[in-house]
């Protein structure tokens, strides 16, 4: 393999696993293990699972059909179902928009002091910049490369010398810890599966292989992203899990804010080790809040049928960043009211985990069509566990929203 | 000359029937989502109904004030250890104490059940919790100043205060399942 290849596979790769983790990965990962320790990590060996599955038939079908999964889901199920799903994944992504820019923010204020609100407007002004100006490939380059600095989270565990005998027994308990109830554990595992197979990342995924142009020749490249980048990401998001467990878990500290995710690296490695951190989650809010902004408007766009697209210069898709510049200026204004970015996650993640089916059984429907996917259809594998994963996802749809009133956001 | 044709405005015209059929469940749809996220807000905001409840949420109360107590010391610990940055510190001190604030403001506003203890409890978690606020803010005023000598010092108060949430939020499970009985 030809080293510019191996070099686009590394960034291919690099970039799936920073899709992975955003803020609500942050968040909910460091909640979970202080509050249940590891006994939560099957969920997200399980999003993996879910989203390396969706986000291979997604790329698979975009190769094969070239065209986007909002498209096919319109040809497949119809213009209402397809415009409901449309308006459901644009509102829901649209809230993450403010939750990763405000998780950019956050960021910026705990390396410099400086209250995050004043870095929220910087940010979004970088974002759009970045934006207009950088190639699509760059961006990613960028926070697929410092990405690489999440690592320190497996590193932190390493440092804090765990007993690894206790972690395994956490990790192969699926029961709430004494002092927790199951309305909260249960209400936990749907806020990890709505923050670990968010609807966007597949959503990105497809309507980023159609602008590429990727052919059937390209395949191996997309299956070597997903089934190297989103394990790594789990591994990462497993680590965070066990890390927050190791220092919050004993003294039963819930974590509330940002800060805490970083807490315990700067305890295991000290301030080189928080710095990188602080970098580490810069970078996958960053990466993140770009994805999330082209994925919410993928959504309208391609249910609209206009031109789009990271690939093309700004000034021939004039609509589509128009979109994309609403988007930013609605998210800032939102963050700018002062409402509680880490709740606004919450609530974000679990209302995203309610979406879920509706993204991927379209998905599966466009991938058995053997007219349209040819030899590039469905095989038993990805039938039998995309069927899985769709009722593990009806599951989580039915009872996320009553979890998150019931539970108050787990904190009942 | 009459049209010979159906009219929109005819009522024996089925497409007429269908529209109308549409726009009412469209509305009801509407008023049922919105019914569902009244009630859901009007669920988690109210405040606490029954001993047992109050005695939960103050429970979880006492944990939210625990948990900054125990943060805000592990960032003065590694501060003075030179393991962490102050920008970062300073952060956690003023996330600490704005949301000790915002917790004990809102245990504040609960009234306690009539003839029980729980306003001993209650009383109990609320000078501790003020004394959690004054220590944070005196934590974060030394970290502004860059007197940060004196930041040990006041959170050599937050382990004392940390345990006694602990008893606090013991005692108000007590009441909970006393109250469950």
């Amino acid at each position: 393999m030809k080293p510019s290849k191996m070099f686009a596979f590394t960034l291919g790769t690099l970039s799936a696993t920073g899709g992975f983790l955003d803020i609500g990965d942050l968040v909910t990962d460091a909640q979970v293990g202080a509050r249940f320790g590891l006994s939560l990590a099957w969920v997200t060996v399980l999003s993996a699972v879910g989203i390396v599955c969706f986000a291979e038939m997604a790329g698979r079908v975009a190769i094969a059909t070239k065209r986007p999964p909002m498209a096919v889901a319109r040809a497949r199920l119809g213009p209402r179902y397809a415009l409901l799903v449309a308006l459901a994944s644009f509102a829901v992504t649209g809230l993450l928009v403010m939750a990763e820019l405000s998780g950019v923010a956050l960021a910026l204020e705990i390396a410099t002091s400086i209250h995050y609100l004043l870095w929220v407007p910087i940010a979004a002004l970088a974002a759009f910049v970045i934006l207009w100006s950088l190639p699509f490939e760059a961006m990613e380059r960028v926070y697929g490369i410092l990405g690489l600095t999440t690592l320190v989270f497996i590193v932190a565990v390493w440092k804090l010398q765990p007993d690894w005998g206790v972690l395994f027994e956490s990790a192969t308990t699926t029961r709430p810890p004494p002092g927790e109830s199951w309305a909260a554990y249960a209400f936990f595992v749907a806020a990890l599966v709505g923050a670990q197979m968010t609807p966007y990342e597949s959503d990105f995924f497809g309507s980023g292989s159609v602008e590429s142009r990727w052919r059937p020749g390209d395949l191996a490249e997309m299956r070597v992203n997903v089934f190297v980048g989103f394990p790594l990401g789990a591994l990462i998001a497993i680590a965070i899990q066990a890390a927050a467990m190791l220092v919050f878990f004993g003294p039963g500290v819930h974590v509330e804010h940002l800060s805490q995710t970083a807490l315990p690296v700067a305890v295991a490695l000290g301030k080189v080790g928080l710095l990188i951190a602080i970098a580490g989650i810069f970078a996958v809010t960053f990466g993140a809040l770009i994805e999330t902004l082209f994925a919410a408007a993928y959504d309208v766009a391609q249910y609209f049928g206009w031109s789009y697209g990271r690939l093309q210069r700004p000034a021939r898709d004039a609509r589509f960043m128009v979109l994309v510049i609403l988007l930013l200026v609605a998210a800032t204004a939102l963050a700018l009211t002062t409402i509680d970015p880490i709740r606004v996650t919450i609530i974000a993640v679990t209302i995203s985990g309610m979406l879920l089916p509706f993204m991927f059984f379209p998905l599966i429907l466009a991938a058995n069509d053997r007219r349209t996917m040819g030899p590039m259809g469905n095989g038993r594998v990805s039938n039998g566990v995309g069927t899985v994963m769709l009722g593990v996802s009806l599951v989580v749809a039915a009872a996320a929203f009553p979890l998150l009133v019931f539970t108050r956001g787990g904190s009942a | 000359m009459r049209s010979a044709g159906p009219s929109h405005n005819d009522d024996r015209n089925p497409q007429s029937y269908l529209r109308r059929g549409h726009t009412v469940s469209v509305v009801v749809v509407l008023l049922l989502v919105l019914m569902i996220a009244w009630g859901s807000l009007w669920y988690v905001m109210a405040p606490p109904r029954g001993a047992a409840d109050y005695a939960h949420r103050s429970a979880q109360t006492a944990v939210t004030l625990r948990s900054q107590a125990v943060t805000a010391e592990r960032w003065a610990d590694l501060v003075e250890e030179d393991r962490a940055t102050r920008e970062a510190a300073v952060v956690a001190f003023e996330e600490a104490e704005a949301a000790a604030e915002s917790a004990i403001s809102q245990q504040g506003s609960w009234d306690p059940p009539p003839r029980t203890s729980a306003a001993e409890a209650r009383s109990s978690l609320q000078t501790a919790g003020q004394e959690l606020v004054s220590a944070l803010a005196d934590m974060r005023i030394s970290a502004h100043r860059g007197d940060w000598e004196s930041v040990p010092r006041h959170a050599g108060r937050l382990p004392a205060l940390a345990s006694r949430f602990t008893r606090i939020e013991r005692r108000f499970d007590r009441l909970e399942r006393e109250a469950r009985r």
